[in-house]
């Protein structure tokens, strides 16, 4: 293995815990920045670590409010326009002419 | 679908995982397979297009689906012993009837989508209070039956709709 991708495996072992960083450059409105440095001064955090914080759950309520919204959104695509009969069957209801009951 | 449940829909899924039980997906499967094969020939295309819909519901990235185990096989099978027939009649209209037997079959798939959701520690969301009120009301009267299980939690579309 060349010597520079074993480097960066040893690294990346040593840190499986840690989530991988990415460097980068936000610009944000002077007074949230200003509340976020105090909320990380507070909680003894840098200021990523505390915007990491902040974003974190509302992405993961984001994420799951797009997929289950489409889940649902398909559900009804797939019973939209029937019959009430046909949605009856579709729901397990299967009827027949009186008469015809095997059981 | 009534506005309100269609609110109430959206507000939930923004707050709260989905599942889907794999016997709900067998039983409404079925429904689809069956709409298919007794639908007039001008009905038919349509009919496969909803049956290809809904297997792209179930398929697609958001759905969590939910299997059935052992633990939810052993609860069935009490509920089952317990309640044998199902607690309102074959459905009926003026020239049609559901025979017994699929009725029996539609409450024994109702049991195993409650056990699903018993055994996962999940409310169910329903729209056939009929027949999941007398399972909660079961498992409340006799909770020896059910270690470690229950209480059932019943979330009711039609009421919501009401």
């Amino acid at each position: 293995m060349p010597k520079t991708k074993a480097r960066t495996a040893r690294r990346s072992a040593g840190r499986s815990s840690r989530p991988r960083t990415r460097r980068t450059t936000l610009t944000l409105p002077e007074d949230l920045l200003r509340q976020v440095e105090r909320l990380a001064l507070q909680r003894h955090q840098t200021v990523s670590a505390a915007i990491a914080t902040l974003i974190e759950a509302p992405l993961r309520q984001l994420e799951a409010r797009d997929r289950n919204g489409n889940v649902w959104d398909l559900l009804h695509k797939s019973i939209e326009g029937l019959t009430e009969e046909e949605q009856m069957l579709i729901d397990g209801i299967v009827m027949e002419k009186p008469g015809t009951d095997s059981a | 679908m009534h506005a309100t449940e269609a609110t109430w829909r959206d507000a939930y899924a923004q707050s709260f995982p989905l599942c889907v039980s794999v016997m709900a997906v067998l039983e409404r499967m079925r429904g689809h397979l069956l709409a298919e094969l007794h639908a007039e020939p001008s009905r038919r295309t349509l009919m496969e297009q909803k049956t290809r819909e809904y297997l792209r519901s179930v398929g697609s990235a958001g759905t969590n689906v939910l299997g059935f185990t052992t633990r939810a096989a052993v609860v069935s099978a009490q509920l089952m012993a317990l309640l044998p027939t199902a607690p309102s009649p074959p459905q009926r209209s003026h020239r049609m009837a559901e025979s017994r037997q699929d009725r029996l079959s539609r409450w024994r798939f109702d049991i195993m989508i409650a056990a699903t959701a018993l055994v996962n520690g999940l409310p169910l969301i329903h729209n056939n209070p009929q027949d999941f009120e007398p399972l909660r009301g079961l498992i409340e009267r006799m909770p020896e039956r059910f270690p470690g299980v229950g209480p059932l939690n019943l979330i009711s579309v039609k009421r919501l709709a009401a």
